[in-house]
């Protein structure tokens, strides 16, 4: 058990008891370039299943649902590799339906050291308009070209895609180590059932 | 100017003015996108009258590539003011619409061509 959880947004946890799909990577075992093309492979099966057994006749929002898929788990998996610290905990990639909403459960741990920063930008934009946040962001990237971080990732998820984001950190005392679980939903429309 | 790889290609015909992008871009950072971001500059000091990006053959782009795209070629295309902007998207990859259409608050001029 973690001595400390902090939650931002409306965070829910996953219901092992629902079907959903999990896919466990060890950071241990892989570089960074084969991590992050295992998270790429990742993101790309789970649209594809999604695409293909979402229920509905629909064509057009199969490919929707299916773009949608790769690109909001692919942005969670990509921010838990760049993120991901302890090469021993897992990062955990999973996705279940809910309602009307598709969940995305993204788990990876994190630096002690970059915890804060993570917080104050989740805080950041729950603070400000995505609008506006979304081309200061931009303006910002168009003068900083040595950066390598752009913090477009989660704005797009929410602007472009309409999901929402959540957020559980929990502390372990003991060893020092900070587990991050990334929460999005995203709002399912079956047309033509 | 052409960059190649195993996933993606980028390309510019000087005598349409027209940048295609082609493939799965996925790259790790806007670090991996420099060469791109370069192609684009170059692009962007030739002032061509209409600059098109054509990526209706782009089955992937993550938000490092939107980033490339955004700040990399659309805000110095605005800030140039010498040359029109035209992004041809097409229906197959519904995420293009989505991602110009959120490229467009920094450019309002942009002309989005939907296929």
């Amino acid at each position: 058990m973690p001595d400390k959880v902090k939650l931002f947004g409306n965070f829910a946890e996953m219901d092992d008891g629902e079907e959903h799909l999990l896919i466990k990577v060890k950071a241990a075992t892989l570089n960074i370039d084969e991590l992050w093309e295992s998270g790429s492979l990742s993101a790309s099966f789970l649209s594809s299943f999604w695409g293909k057994f979402f229920p509905s006749s629909n064509k057009a929002s199969k490919a929707e649902m299916k773009d949608a898929v790769r690109y909001i788990a692919g942005e969670l998996v990509g921010n838990a590799v760049k993120f991901s610290h302890e090469p021993d905990i897992l990062i955990r990639i999973a996705l279940c339906m809910s309602e009307n909403e598709l969940h995305f459960y993204v788990t990876n741990s994190v630096a002690p050291k970059a915890v804060g920063e993570y917080q104050e930008f989740i805080k950041k934009l729950a603070d400000s308009d995505p609008d506006e946040l979304y081309v200061e962001q931009m303006e910002k990237n168009a003068l900083d070209d040595d950066s390598d971080e752009s913090h477009m990732g989660f704005l797009t998820i929410i602007l472009d895609y309409g999901a929402c984001l959540a957020w559980k950190f929990e502390e372990h005392e003991d060893s020092g180590i900070h587990i991050a679980t990334t929460m999005a939903r995203l709002p399912v429309v079956r047309n033509n059932l | 100017m052409q960059i190649a790889d195993e996933n993606y290609k980028v390309s510019y015909n000087s005598s349409t003015g027209t940048i295609t992008c082609e493939g799965v871009m996925d790259l790790r950072g806007k670090e991996a996108y420099k060469s791109v971001a370069k192609l684009f500059q170059d692009v962007v000091n030739e002032t061509p009258e209409t600059i098109v990006l054509d990526i209706r053959e782009l089955e992937f782009l993550n938000s490092s590539g939107i980033t490339t795209i955004g700040a990399g070629l659309v805000i110095k295309v605005r800030k140039k003011g010498a040359s029109k902007f035209v992004v041809h998207c097409s229906k197959a990859f519904p995420w293009q619409e989505r991602s110009i259409k959120g490229v467009m608050k920094l450019m309002p001029t942009l002309e989005l061509k939907l296929d």
